[in-house]
């Protein structure tokens, strides 16, 4: 088979010309979203606003927490809106609620722990 | 040579995401997988799973067995890549695909390797463009707790790095476009190993191997378009020979390759 790729200089154009145009597409629309992004050759580039999160217990008293002290090895890809509170309800039996608060828009998203 | 570069980059690449997932696979630590249903290893495969990786690696640097060390270091490294969200480094995906690309005939191969490195360089520069970037806040974070050369703070202030953040964006872009341009490419190469050699030393030393990596990996990637440390002994020569001139001794210089005409 790879005789036969050396040989058809056509098809190797083609190969090449979709390798370069995915690898092209792919990171020009991940510019798009929040960065840095996954798979975008976004090195260094920018810093994602990361949330602030608390906890609530049941007597109502809130605690900051760290969200890398949750993590094994942070990056800045990462979005922990949604995984973080997640966790920590599973987690840790004596939290009712988590909130996210975005410190840039100061939006609040609260997370209710389901049990 | 690209494939003993990449090679020895994955070896050391190994230790780096050894103990990251060490650290992600623990009990109590926060899940974050790109799919839904990836199958977790369990911590006691993690040396023989990191075993596997260096020995591959080592089989691909040193030419044995390539096909069979690129197809285990794709579905071995590939795994941690996608593992979890926090196995994931931009460096070792490029690694993937170099090692992938390398399973190409050769011809086709270096062309899609060319092409790989300049969209690396191209995305690097246009995704520095932004506020964040651009305001030397980020460089000044970073350069502030650099392992070997830390800037002071009256020189790691924001103020201060604005220009140097435009001159890396322009550093960047100009990697992407020299090595196409006969005429830049010798200097293209001579500044990409100054460039990177620079990131290394004076960035902080928890990003240290990962730096490393990346520069050797991009390094690997250069020999795509010339043979960098023939373009690094010529500029060497000529420094020295500029030397001598300013000092008064205009001894000729001894002749290499490149002078000879042997290399475009």
């Amino acid at each position: 088979m790879l005789q036969r790729f050396r040989q058809e200089s056509r098809l190797a154009q083609i190969v090449i010309l979709l390798f370069v145009v995915t690898q092209v597409l792919v990171p020009a629309y991940l510019l798009l979203g929040p960065r840095p992004a996954h798979f975008g050759w976004q090195m260094y580039s920018g810093v994602r606003t990361l949330s602030e999160f608390t906890t609530i217990d049941a007597s109502g008293q809130a605690r900051e927490i760290e969200p890398n002290d949750y993590l094994g090895n942070p990056r800045l890809e990462i979005d922990l809106t949604t995984a973080l509170p997640a966790h920590i309800c599973a987690t840790q039996p004596a939290v009712v609620a988590v909130q996210a608060r975005n410190p840039i828009t100061d939006e609040v998203v609260a997370t209710p722990c389901s049990r | 040579m690209i494939r003993r570069l990449v090679g020895l980059a994955l070896a050391i690449q190994a230790l780096d995401t050894t103990l990251a997932l060490r650290r992600i696979l623990a009990p109590d630590v926060l899940r974050t997988p790109f799919f839904d249903g990836m199958p977790l290893m369990p911590s006691s495969l993690l040396l023989p799973f990191a075993f596997a990786w260096v020995a591959a690696a080592a089989a691909l640097a040193l030419g044995y067995r390539t096909r069979l060390a690129s197809v285990v270091l794709v579905t071995v490294v590939g795994y941690a890549l996608l593992l979890d969200q926090q196995s994931y480094a931009n460096h070792i995906y490029l690694q993937i695909l170099i090692v992938l690309i390398l399973l190409l005939p050769a011809d086709l191969a270096v062309r899609a390797l060319r092409w790989q490195m300049t969209v690396v360089y191209l995305f690097g520069a246009i995704s520095k463009i932004n506020v964040v970037f651009i305001s030397g806040a980020l460089l000044a974070a970073n350069l502030r707790h650099g392992w070997l050369l830390p800037f002071p703070d009256s020189l790691a202030r924001p103020a201060v790095l604005m220009p140097v953040a435009a001159g890396a964006i322009l550093a960047d872009a100009f990697l992407a476009y020299g090595f196409w341009k006969p005429r830049y490419r010798a200097a293209a190469a001579v500044f990409g190993l100054l460039f990177h050699t620079a990131i290394i030393l004076t960035f902080p030393a928890s990003s240290l191997i990962g730096l490393v990596v990346f520069a050797l990996t991009m390094w690997a990637l250069y020999y795509a378009f010339l043979d960098p440390v023939e373009v690094w002994k010529r500029a060497a020569t000529r420094l020295a020979v500029s030397i001598r001139q300013r000092l008064g001794r205009g001894t000729p210089p001894p002749a290499t390759a490149l002078d000879s005409g042997q290399y475009p």
